[in-house]
């Protein structure tokens, strides 16, 4: 026998008798393996180790309110979000987690720094007073009145400041333009906003820190 | 034939049964396909598709039976069949213009243990050996990709690294970008024979520089912070316990033979910005396959060439639901050096491919894409042209396409213009 063979062979014994190393599982489905486990070895893949994910067709959690984290996976997994990554992505990815795996993710990606990579340069003024203000004469409410002045969220409100402009565009749009996601009044909030207003408010948004 | 008979049922059996018609990988994860493959594009690798091709196939659910099937059907049109065929002698003549059931595979893949996980692929080619007259028209099965790979995860909200082994049977097929010498040809099909002899199958890619069989090999590799990619690997005959990583290719032994182990490397640097992701890379190999044409014995080593490839690739792609682009581009060098039985030094050769592709796709529904190839070389080597292409997804795991090839040179062809052809296939997954 060659030395390549025992070598393969050596690898496979040892990673067949390898037993399962419960902080290193990427299992959805079992009540024993810890949320801290979970948000690292799976959600990271998409939202990033510390939660600060890379792309933005994944939101940023690191500071995410826990509320809102728990209350979305409840969600995902009811499948009472519809908007397509919710449901072709996430409602998978939620449905065998229990209650407190649910919480224990939440509080990790909380518990993380959030940081801020928007790119974005230009005048941010307008956004900033329909965040702060809304638009009296449309009846848009004040972005503020949910989400706190600095974006920092509140409860099942979630936080915005420095989340990606994309993303938060894509989600205006789903609330706009949808009925994907019947949880939140959001819908009524987006309807009188144009589409230069949404902009607007998401550069703002991913400005902030 | 009773074998494509049987295949064609459970195939059709399965599409139609109105379950839930998700593949192994999407069972075990609860997701639908577009979650790994952009735009649902099989299958080209979304930034989470990497990851759980890099961790083992472990993220999710272990299944009892991990098992899915794929099947082509498909119909080519070439413009001057018996053109090509006076040229070429390449049968080209038979099935043109008609409907066939060219290819199917039946995988088993997904998660083992935590660690371990696996894709194994077994292929049906309907055409895959001659006739008395000798028509490719008899079908026949034989082990396709492998990959059982153990892997690992440490993460910090500082640092994250993946690192693993591993075992498989193509040299590349380990790697997680669709720029690598196994993937980025995507569009399963009966190549090189009639019809289909110059469909984009077969039009040049970057590759290993080996033909035939399968082999076996062993790499590690580790991709750290997401970032900084690396692997290396051994490949030999995959021969004694190995030996199913070539089940039903060994005809004739030689087309899978490698003189001692053949090393394997591949370096990336990716990086993910908004909605964009990029990815630079540098590959090589360096093996001694057997020279199937001037070699005398398999235990001669005289009887072995020394092929050498190195290559640079690259990939961008933009995810932001419902858009999903991506633009690659490969080129490549490849130098062949005779075997010592050569000795007219006929089998010495300096090529260099490049390929370059765009897509896009809309909604993960409707696509498009417009890919260039160009290989360098005298009269009988040289070979240009493009592919473009539009398919539909209807459903998540069936795609409909219709794929143009046109040639401004075609290797040793006088008319490559003859040869240019359009083929319509289903593509179905279960």
């Amino acid at each position: 026998m060659n030395k390549f063979l025992i070598i393969a062979i050596s690898i496979a014994a040892s990673a067949l008798s390898a037993c399962t190393v419960a902080d290193r599982s990427r299992a959805l489905n079992n009540p024993n393996i810890e949320g801290k486990t979970i948000a690292q070895q799976v959600c990271s893949s998409c939202h990033g180790e510390d939660g600060n994910s890379r792309s933005a067709q994944y939101p940023k959690l690191a500071g995410q309110q826990t509320a809102y984290v728990v209350s979305q996976l409840n969600n995902f997994a009811s499948h009472a979000r519809t908007d397509r990554l919710a449901l072709e992505v996430m409602a998978g990815m939620s449905s065998g987690l229990n209650e407190k795996q649910k919480q224990e993710i939440a509080e990790y990606f909380y518990q993380q720094t959030p940081s801020n990579t928007s790119l974005y340069s230009g005048d941010t003024s307008l956004g900033k007073q329909i965040y702060n203000l809304g638009i009296q004469e449309r009846s848009v409410m004040a972005c503020a009145a949910c989400h706190g002045e600095l974006a920092q969220g509140q409860q099942i409100f979630p936080r915005l400041a420095g989340q990606h402009k994309e993303y938060l565009l894509k989600q205006l749009h789903v609330f706009k333009n949808t009925h994907a996601r019947p949880d939140t009044p959001m819908a009524m909030v987006t309807q009188n906003l144009s589409e230069k207003e949404m902009e607007q408010v998401a550069n703002y948004l991913s400005t902030m820190k | 034939m009773v074998s494509k008979n049987i295949f064609i049922w459970i195939l059709l059996s399965l599409l139609c049964s109105g379950a839930r018609a998700l593949p192994a990988f999407a069972n075990q994860t609860g997701q639908s396909c577009l979650a790994c493959h952009a735009g649902g594009q099989y299958p080209e690798l979304t930034s989470y598709g990497r990851i759980f091709k890099l961790t083992g196939y472990t993220i999710g659910e272990k299944k009892t039976i991990p098992i899915s099937v794929m099947g082509v059907l498909g119909a080519t049109h070439m413009r001057q069949p018996n053109s090509i065929n006076d040229q070429s002698a390449l049968n080209t003549p038979i099935n043109n213009n008609k409907p066939n059931f060219e290819t199917g595979s039946v995988f088993f893949a997904g998660k083992v243990t935590d660690n371990v996980g696996a894709f194994v692929q077994v292929t049906y080619d309907n055409y895959a050996a001659p006739d008395a007259a000798g028509n490719n028209v008899v079908g026949h099965t034989a082990a396709d990709t492998m990959d059982f790979r153990w892997a690992d995860q440490i993460v910090s909200p500082t640092r994250d690294l993946i690192y693993g082994f591993s075992l498989n049977n193509n040299p590349s097929v380990s790697d997680p970008w669709n720029t690598s010498w196994a993937w980025m040809n995507y569009v399963p099909a009966t190549a090189g024979k009639g019809a289909n002899a110059h469909i984009d199958a077969t039009t040049p890619y970057a590759g290993s520089g080996l033909s035939g069989g399968h082999y076996g090999g062993l790499t590690s590799y580790a991709f750290l912070n997401k970032t900084y990619y690396a692997e290396v690997g051994l490949y030999q005959t995959a021969k004694g316990v190995l030996s199913f990583m070539n089940a039903g290719n060994t005809d004739p032994i030689q087309n899978a033979t490698l003189s001692s182990t053949n090393p394997y490397w591949r370096v990336a640097y990716n990086k993910d910005w908004n909605a964009s992701n990029m990815m630079v890379g540098l590959s090589g190999m360096a093996s001694h396959p057997y020279d199937l044409n001037n070699g005398v014995s398999l235990s001669n080593p005289l009887s072995y060439q020394s092929v050498k490839v190195r290559g640079i690739d690259s990939q961008y792609q933009y995810l932001l639901d419902p858009h999903t682009i991506t633009v690659q581009a490969v080129y490549q060098n490849q130098v062949v050096l005779a075997s010592g039985m050569d000795a007219s030094g006929l089998g010495n050769s300096n090529t260099n491919i490049f390929r370059g592709k765009a897509s896009y796709i809309y909604m993960a529904k409707y696509g498009s894409s417009l890919a260039y190839f160009n290989q360098s070389g005298d009269f009988s080597m040289a070979t240009q042209g493009n592919t473009a292409e539009v398919f539909y997804m209807p459903l998540q795991n069936v795609r409909v396409g219709l794929q143009f090839t046109t040639f401004n040179k075609l290797a040793g062809i006088v008319n490559p213009s003859d040869a240019n052809s359009v083929r319509l296939y289903v593509w179905a997954a279960y």
